[in-house]
C-alpha cells in the first residue's frame, strides 16, 4: 500500500516516518509540506521517491491509498474533508479537528464510506495503559466512581515556531486531547457535564488558556477531574483511577501503574520500586526511555494497516475523536461562560 | 605598578529594595561611564524559555524596571533599548509581552529590539571558535551595553551568568549549534561585544541541574554587578560553588583578555551559597541526552 504524508514537521521526522518504515508491506511514495524545502529535505533523508509544497498533488495520485495527516490542528478539517472525497483512509494527528463544529463536518462527511479514519492518540499504545485498560474491561476495579489526571506539558516553542497553538484554546489544544481521550477511552460511561477553571495565568498578557482544571461528570455520575498546564516546566501524563474494586496509578510517560485493592501498605511501595527499575530496565533495551511518546507509532500503526487490510473498526474513530472535541469545546466555553456545559447541548446540531 | 583589580559589587536585596541597592551596586562600581557620545543604550535581558519570573530562569521585569528607572533619573536624551533574540525555545516577541515586558518599556520609553529581526554586521575575528561572526548592527555601534542577566546554574556550561548572556546576541534561530562548541563560542562573541556594565538578577536565582530554564529556584536574594564581566562571572561561580579557573568559559574569556579572574568583591560579605547541583545528576544527565541523540539518529537512518 502507498501512503502519501502531507506534514512534515518534527512530528513527522521523529515519529511518524521512521514507524512508517519499519512496515514492509507499506511504501510512503510522497510527502507534502508548504515549507517545499523541508519536504524536500526530508524526503531525502528517508528515500521518498516525491515530495511537493501541494498537497493536492498528494491527494489527486490514485496509487496512493493512505493518507497522513500531521499538519497544525487549523489545518485538519480542510485536509481530511478533500482527503474524504479523494476515497483515501486517513490517519490524522489529535486534536481530530480545530473546534466541535469542523469535527462534526468531518464525521458527517465519513458517514456511509467505506474508508478508515484513525485518529493518532499513541499514549494508548504504551504497555502500562493498555495493562490498565485490560484491568478495567475485567473488572478488577469494580465500576470507576472517579479519575483524576495531569497532563502537564512544556510551552511548545521547542518543536513548534508556528502561531497557531497560541489562539484562544491554547493548552487545551496541545496535550490535553491525550488525557482527555484516556479518561474517555478507558471509561465506560458518556460524559454528561463539563466545568472547567483556569486562563490566562499571566492575566491578559498571553491572552490565551494557559493552564486549566477540567472537571467531568458522567451519566453514571462517576467524575473525572483533569489538569492540564503550559506553565509548570515540566512534563507529566499521569492518571489515577478509583474503582469500587480498587485503585490504579498510572504513570503514562514512565511507563508504570500500580494497582491497590484496600489500603495501601509499603509492600505497595516496594512494587511500585521494582516496576520503576523494570520499566527503567525495558525502556533502555527498547529504546522507547528516550524516544518518549514516539516509540509507539509503528504499534498505532500497525493497528491502523489491520483495520484496512481486515475491515476492522479503527481503533481510535472519528466518534471518539469527536468527542474529545466536544470535551474540550466544552472546557474552554466553561473557562469562558464560568458555567457548566452541557455535552448533549453541544454535541446537538443547534450548537454553533 | 601593579594592576588594580576588577570591582565586583555584590548586594544582598529582595525586590522591594532593589532600586536602592541598584543605584549602591553602580556607585561601588564607579558608576556608569555613559556620556554624550555613546547616549545609545543597549539593555541585553535573558529571556531562555518560555518561564514565568518567579522561576529564576529569566530575567525579572522588576529588575529592569529599576534598571531603566535608574538610567531615566540620572541621564538625560537617552535612546535606549532592550533586547533579546529568537531562539530554538525563545519566540523573543512574544516573550517580551507574556512576561510583562511591554508595560515597563512603555513606562520608561524603552524601545524592545528582536537581535534576530535587526540589520547584521559581518566582523573578521580571530576567536578561538569563530573566525567570522555576524552580529546585530545595533550591538556593534557606538552604544552603552548593559548585560541584564541571571544568576543560574547550566548543565552546558556550569554557570550562566553574564558573559553566557552574551551568547543570546547571536541573531540565529538554531543557536544549538554551537553548543558542541559552546564555551569557546562564548568567548569570542564576548571578545567583540564586551559588556560596558554587567549586572546579575540574582534576587529569585536558579539552582539544581536542570538550569538554565527548568532548575530549582533559590530565592538567594542577591544582585551582582561590575564592569569586567569575566570578574562579575569569576564572583558568580564562586557563590554558585564552582572555581571559577574550572568554568571554562569563564577561564577561556580570562585567556582572551575579555576581563580578569582577579577581582576586588565589594558591598555585602556573600560567599557561597548552596545552588543544589550534584555533580554525578549532571553526569548522569548528560549521558542521557547523548545517548538520546544516538537512539534518535539510529531511529530515523537505520530503516527501510
Amino acid at each position: 500500500m502507498k501512503v502519501g504524508i502531507i506534514g512534515a514537521g518534527a512530528i513527522v521526522r521523529r515519529g511518524h516516518l521512521p514507524s512508517w518504515k519499519r512496515l514492509q508491506s507499506i511504501e510512503v511514495s510522497t510527502i507534502a509540506d508548504v515549507n517545499e524545502i523541508l519536504a524536500k529535505n526530508i524526503a531525502k533523508e528517508f528515500n521518498i521517491p516525491r515530495y511537493s509544497k501541494d498537497y493536492q498533488e498528494l491527494l489527486d495520485d490514485p496509487s496512493i491509498e493512505i493518507v497522513d495527516i500531521a499538519t497544525p490542528t487549523p489545518s485538519h478539517s480542510e485536509i481530511v474533508l478533500k482527503a474524504i472525497k479523494k476515497k483515501k483512509h486517513i490517519l490524522v494527528e489529535k486534536p481530530l479537528a480545530f473546534s466541535l463544529k469542523e469535527a462534526k463536518e468531518i464525521h458527517q462527511a465519513l458517514k456511509g464510506k467505506n474508508l478508515k479514519l484513525n485518529i493518532v492518540q499513541n499514549y494508548r499504545y504504551y504497555r502500562s495503559v493498555a495493562k490498565v485498560k485490560e484491568r478495567l474491561e475485567s473488572g478488577r476495579l469494580g465500576k470507576i466512581v472517579s479519575m483524576n489526571g495531569l497532563a502537564l506539558a512544556h510551552f511548545p516553542v521547542s518543536w513548534t515556531r508556528s502561531n497557531w497553538l497560541y489562539h484562544q484554546g491554547g493548552v487545551l489544544y496541545d496535550f490535553a486531547p491525550h488525557l482527555v481521550d484516556l479518561v474517555l477511552w478507558l471509561h465506560s460511561s458518556q460524559p454528561k457535564n463539563v466545568t472547567a477553571f483556569g486562563g490566562d495565568f499571566t492575566k491578559k498578557n498571553m491572552e490565551f488558556i494557559t493552564h486549566a482544571q477540567i472537571l467531568i461528570e458522567f451519566e453514571d455520575s462517576s467524575t473525572a477531574t483533569m489538569d492540564v498546564s503550559w506553565l509548570t516546566g515540566t512534563n507529566l501524563l499521569r492518571l489515577n483511577v478509583h474503582g469500587t474494586g480498587g485503585h490504579v496509578f498510572l504513570d503514562v510517560k514512565d511507563d508504570i501503574f500500580l494497582e491497590i485493592h484496600g489500603t495501601a501498605t509499603p509492600l505497595h511501595n516496594i512494587r511500585r520500586f521494582i516496576r520503576e527499575i523494570k520499566s527503567l530496565v525495558r525502556g533502555l533495551i527498547t529504546g522507547n526511555f528516550f524516544k518518549g511518546p514516539v516509540g509507539y507509532y509503528h504499534l498505532l500503526l500497525t493497528d491502523f494497516i489491520k483495520c484496512i487490510t481486515d475491515d476492522l473498526p479503527p481503533p481510535t474513530p472519528v466518534e471518539q475523536g469527536l468527542m474529545v472535541n466536544a470535551v474540550i469545546e466544552a472546557a474552554q466555553k466553561s473557562i469562558e461562560t464560568k458555567k457548566a456545559i452541557e455535552i448533549q447541548s453541544i454535541l446537538s446540531d443547534s450548537y454553533v | 605598578m601593579k594592576k588594580k583589580r576588577s570591582v565586583v559589587a555584590v548586594l544582598k536585596s529582595d525586590y522591594s529594595g532593589l532600586y536602592s541597592n541598584l543605584e549602591k551596586i553602580i556607585t561601588l562600581c564607579e558608576g556608569l561611564e555613559i556620556n554624550s557620545k555613546n547616549n545609545n543604550v543597549v539593555i541585553k535581558i535573558n529571556l531562555c524559555d518560555a518561564r514565568t519570573p518567579e522561576t529564576g530562569a529569566i530575567t525579572h521585569p522588576l529588575f529592569l524596571d529599576a534598571l531603566l528607572k535608574f538610567l531615566r533619573e540620572n541621564y538625560e536624551n537617552l535612546k535606549i533599548f532592550v533586547a533579546e533574540s529568537d531562539a530554538t525555545v525563545v519566540l523573543a516577541d512574544k516573550f517580551i509581552k507574556w512576561f510583562g515586558f511591554l508595560p515597563v518599556l512603555k513606562k520608561w520609553n524603552a524601545k524592545w529590539v528582536n537581535l534576530s529581526k535587526e540589520e547584521l554586521t559581518t566582523k573578521k575575528i580571530n576567536g578561538l571558535f569563530l573566525k567570522e561572526i555576524q552580529l546585530p548592527k545595533i550591538l556593534c555601534d557606538n552604544v552603552y551595553f548593559i548585560s541584564l542577566a541571571k544568576l543560574k546554574t547550566n548543565l552546558l556550561t556550569k554557570i550562566s551568568c553574564s558573559l553566557k548572556n552574551q551568547f543570546g546576541c547571536l541573531p540565529e534561530i538554531e543557536k544549538n549549534v554551537y553548543h558542541s562548541h559552546i564555551n569557546k563560542v562564548i568567548a569570542d562573541i564576548n571578545s567583540v561585544i564586551k559588556p560596558d556594565f554587567s549586572l546579575v538578577d540574582g534576587i529569585i536565582a536558579m539552582g539544581g541541574t536542570q538550569g538554565p530554564a527548568f532548575g530549582t529556584p533559590i530565592g538567594t536574594e542577591l544582585i551582582i554587578g561590575g564592569k569586567d564581566p569575566v570578574a562579575v562571572d569569576a564572583c558568580c561561580a564562586k557563590i554558585m560553588g564552582f572555581k571559577p579557573y574550572l568554568v571554562p568559559h569563564v577561564r577561556k574569556s580570562n585567556a582572551q583578555g575579555i576581563g580578569s579572574l582577579r577581582y576586588e568583591q565589594v558591598g555585602d560579605d556573600i560567599k557561597k551559597i548552596n545552588f543544589e547541583i550534584k555533580k554525578w545528576e549532571i553526569s548522569l544527565f548528560l549521558l542521557g541526552s547523548s545517548l538520546k541523540k544516538r537512539v534518535m539518529r539510529r531511529t530515523r537512518s537505520g530503516n527501510k
